[in-house]
């Protein structure tokens, strides 16, 4: 078994340096190059993803070492490729425009006064293990704000389950609680032609079988499963992750809701998304940057909307991604 | 010289341990690492593919493998098992919409041949979170008193923290060694 290890891993050095020597070279051709043409760019990266296709398959008989160096290797290959990419298509610029913070509203926390936690009157699915779960679930055709949330029984951050949402403005920026309230992470599933703006937490967001739905959050990591047409408002410092997507459209959080820490959001990363179903260095076909004209403008942000008489309905009628 | 006693010569030349960090996508694998190795956790970023640590604890160098969690990575899991002396499960201990799912996968796990003989340790994380799960609970949730195979630990923690990071690693390490080198730390 040694001996055949050891024949495969020869074969595998030798292909591999093939390869390599053959994708540096024209790295470097077209990188000295001063148009870059994308047709070059498109070969490139796909003979790396195969490289990177090639290593992966022989990580059952690669020494550790070896993998490693590999494995460094052709990231400096993604590395440069990302990088010559960039120069051949320069993003547009965007620019933040710093608005003094407005006051986090002067309304008193409503929801301080219930007492204790509220859990009775939430239906909790059969998949969830309820326990003592902050959950906002269950919910057709309603505006709901951080009131119809349980309180938190504990001044820790708390994560938040919001599961099986239909047709809702689900705003938990406006009249948001102070410290004990603070939501931490959140967990989302199965939520269907709906609004959801939420703030700025310092943990992860993970979302399933999201659909045609409008989604501000700030977040440390963002991860979404399964979901189509959905446009993202994030605010982010580590890279997106979509997976099993499609039309998903990113763009920055709304500036004004932004509540503290503006340098974070001016650092975001929200385009920087991976496409774990996609992994190869072509841009990927389910995302996209969402147009600034295409953008809900800050004001109609539904913060300030139901104030008149307008109706859940006719505003997700305006504000959902079209199909 | 039967085999055994060659490979166990050998491992205890080395005194090398090869740890294998898995569990779904969230969990915090890396961010444990990264804590464990006192690096800056705030900037990271979901793995694509699989991070390599390795240190000394102990008498004992770990080479800690910390594989990605996203679905379309797991069929790569496998890639990784050889030679594994022990399995870190890292559960995200908020994540109740999932506790299905992350038993499927750790159950899978475990009737791995390859795996066969491995000690388990299950980090339920994110206890810095309010209303996470409690131990107790993970345990029921992934049904791990039903395990036989293999000798396993659950440790609540809180990567952010720190919390209880290393109280697992010790329990993996000695649980190890007695295993393969009839010593403990």
């Amino acid at each position: 078994m040694a001996d055949t290890n050891r024949s495969l891993i020869e074969e595998f050095y030798a292909s591999f340096n093939a390869s390599r020597t053959d994708i540096a070279s024209r790295l470097e051709v077209i990188g000295t190059a001063v148009s870059k043409s994308t047709e070059i760019l498109d070969q490139l990266a796909v003979d790396v993803s195969k490289l990177r296709k090639e290593l992966a398959d022989a990580t059952s008989f690669l020494p550790s070492y070896d993998q490693r160096q590999y494995e460094l290797q052709v990231k400096s290959f993604e590395h440069s490729l990302e990088q010559l990419r960039v120069s051949a298509a320069p993003k547009p610029k965007f620019a933040f425009k710093r608005k003094a913070a407005t006051p986090a509203t002067n309304q008193t926390v409503s929801d301080a006064k219930k007492p204790g936690p509220a859990t009775a009157d939430l239906p909790s699915t059969a998949s969830t293990i309820a326990s003592n779960a902050r959950a906002l679930s269950n919910h057709t055709g309603q505006y709901l704000t951080s009131s119809s949330l349980p309180v938190s029984s504990s001044t820790a951050g708390s994560e938040l389950t919001i599961s099986d949402i239909d047709h809702c403005i689900v705003d938990l920026v406006s009249n948001q609680g102070e410290g004990s309230n603070a939501i931490t992470a959140v967990h989302v599933k199965n939520v269907k032609r709906s609004v959801l703006l939420l703030p700025s937490m310092s943990g992860s967001a993970i979302l399933h079988d999201v659909e045609n739905t409008v989604l501000a959050i700030g977040c440390h990591q963002f991860r979404m499963h399964t979901s189509s047409h959905v446009d993202v408002y994030l605010s982010i410092p580590s890279n997106p992750i979509i997976e099993h997507c499609t039309h998903i459209r990113f763009t920055r959080y709304p500036t004004h809701l932004a509540t503290s820490d503006s340098t974070a959001e001016a650092s975001s990363t929200h385009l920087s998304v991976q496409d774990f179903s996609h992994i190869r260095a072509t841009p990927s076909p389910n995302w996209k940057p969402l147009p600034e004209e295409a953008a809900i403008a800050e004001k109609t942000w539904p913060r300030a909307l139901l104030r008149g008489d307008d109706d859940v309905e006719s505003v997700l009628k305006r504000l959902l991604p079209p199909i | 010289m039967g085999l055994f006693t060659i490979i166990r010569k050998n491992r205890q030349k080395e005194r090398e341990m090869r740890l294998l960090f898995l569990g779904l996508d969230n969990a915090g694998k890396t961010t444990i690492l990264k804590r464990l190795n006192d690096e800056d956790i705030t900037g990271i970023s979901p793995t694509l593919g699989f991070n390599i640590k390795t240190f000394a604890h102990g008498r004992y160098t770990l080479n800690i493998w910390d594989i990605g969690g996203q679905q379309t990575l797991r069929p790569y899991w496998r890639n990784y098992f050889e030679q594994t002396d022990a399995i870190i499960w890292v559960v995200d201990a908020g994540d109740r919409l999932r506790m299905q799912d992350c038993k499927r996968e750790l159950h899978g796990l475990l009737s791995e041949d390859r795996l066969a003989g491995a000690s388990l340790l299950v980090f339920a994380n994110k206890q810095d979170i309010a209303n996470s799960m409690t131990g107790a609970e993970i345990s029921k949730a992934l049904d791990l008193l039903n395990i036989r195979s293999h000798d396993w630990k659950i440790q609540p923690c809180s990567a952010v923290t720190g919390e209880s990071i290393l109280d697992g690693i010790d329990w993996t390490v000695h649980n190890v060694a007695n295993r393969l080198y009839g010593t403990v730390v």
